[in-house]
């Protein structure tokens, strides 16, 4: 059974009530919550996503107000997380968007059977490409643009690395839009659904892509890391993919890894060993049309 | 050289067995330290540092001598002097210490 198979009243009345165990490649998120703007986000850009058919969750998680007097003044959402509330609560406007951030919080601060790195994760061939970034980037932009040219979504922000095999182990959710990145996307490809945009958060203005439909029924096919690509938008400027040494690139990957120091040493052996067997680039681009064109040229790395 | 005649002979050493674990590529090397939890990218006469000092303590000169004889070079006051200061930055990273003799 998928979210589409619910009607809107249904998916409501069942996130109001026992709760909507939403399934996201091999995790499953318990998810409680009264607020409309929630239920509203999860029936739109979830529709596709399986529901487990189990009681047992990862992560049990709910949305509501906090009981507060301030609520009748200016309402908020209050995330939570096994009965606590990790963060302070934001505006009931940034709803959706905090269940997305909250779930990303979760998985990046409790899934340490995986090494777990701040990046984009797409497919191609049987070969991930993974995009370790800094905000401001243009990473998830550049995953937006290859997903809708052919590229499987494993992630738009959180590269799972499992420990038994060094598989990419995908997490396709929405695809996280921030500022000029929303208009960009349309442009780029009209036939995206991007739900409504979300004024002034922490982020900015922000709003998030539907994945690909395949994206989500592979979502338990897991892929061989094949390249690690920095990419960095500039205004501009030229497309432009040039190597990288790998040790360089294990420094950085770690710097961007939630988890790199907890695993200790496990987590030097699974990085250096994908580090391996990865082509290392840093990637320049502006335009994303030519973006692509230079993704689809690459080729699979060298045993 | 390292210490003038008045200076106590002192020698360099990596505390603890099998502490580090070390992943080559080309010129560079990864370092994972098993006591601190840190990595560091190392260059080669760093490796070659980190891989004599775990065969055995050394003196900053004998230290000198193998290290410049693995990369088949004078153990010369220049190559001393940069010697020096990577001892100096891996004991200030903690991955050796100097000891009496």
């Amino acid at each position: 059974m998928k979210v589409a198979d619910l009607t809107a009243t249904q998916l409501g009345g069942r996130l109001k009530g026992p709760g909507l165990h939403l399934r996201t490649g091999m995790l499953v998120a318990h998810i409680q919550t009264s607020i409309p703007s929630v239920a509203e986000g999860i029936g739109l850009l979830y529709a596709d996503y399986p529901l487990a058919d189990t009681e047992f969750a990862d992560f049990h998680i709910s949305l509501e107000p906090p009981r507060t007097l301030r609520r009748w003044i200016h309402p908020q959402v209050l995330f939570v997380f096994d009965g606590r509330a990790p963060f302070k609560p934001l505006p009931l406007d940034q709803a959706f968007p905090m269940f997305e951030w909250g779930l990303n919080w979760c998985v990046s601060s409790h899934s340490h059977q995986y090494l777990i790195i701040h990046a984009a994760v797409m497919e191609k061939d049987g070969f991930a490409v993974i995009m370790p970034a800094p905000p401001g980037s243009g990473k998830s932009t550049l995953c937006a643009a290859l997903v809708n040219r052919g590229w499987r979504l494993l992630s738009d922000e959180l590269a799972l690395i499992r420990k038994d095999d060094g598989q990419a182990v995908p997490l396709p959710r929405p695809v996280s839009l921030k500022n000029a990145s929303i208009e960009v996307i349309r442009g780029f490809e009209p036939t995206a659904f991007i739900n409504r945009e979300c004024r002034d958060t922490i982020k900015g203005t922000v709003a998030h892509m539907k994945p690909p439909r395949d994206s989500v029924a592979r979502a338990r096919e897991t892929a061989k890391p094949g390249w690690v690509i920095f990419p960095r938008y500039q205004k501009d400027a030229a497309t432009v993919l040039q190597a990288r040494q790998k040790g360089g690139t294990l420094m950085a990957v770690a710097d961007n890894a939630f988890n790199y120091s907890l695993l200790g040493a496990v987590g030097f052996h699974m990085l250096a060993d994908m580090i391996d067997t990865c082509d290392c680039y840093d990637f320049a681009y502006s335009n994303l049309d030519q973006a692509i064109e230079v993704f689809a040229a690459l080729q699979p790395p060298v045993p | 050289m390292l210490f003038t005649a008045h200076t106590p002979i002192l020698v360099w050493e990596i505390e603890g067995k099998a502490r580090f674990l070390l992943r080559h590529w080309a010129d560079e090397c990864a370092v994972y330290d098993n006591v601190t939890g840190d990595t560091h990218l190392l260059e080669p006469v760093g490796v070659e540092v980190l891989l004599a000092l775990q065969q055995a303590p050394a003196s900053a000169d004998l230290l000198c001598k193998r290290v410049a004889s693995r990369f088949e070079t004078e153990p010369n006051a220049e190559f001393s002097s940069m010697l020096e200061a990577v001892l100096i930055d891996f004991e200030r990273l903690a991955l050796i210490r100097r000891t009496p003799q």
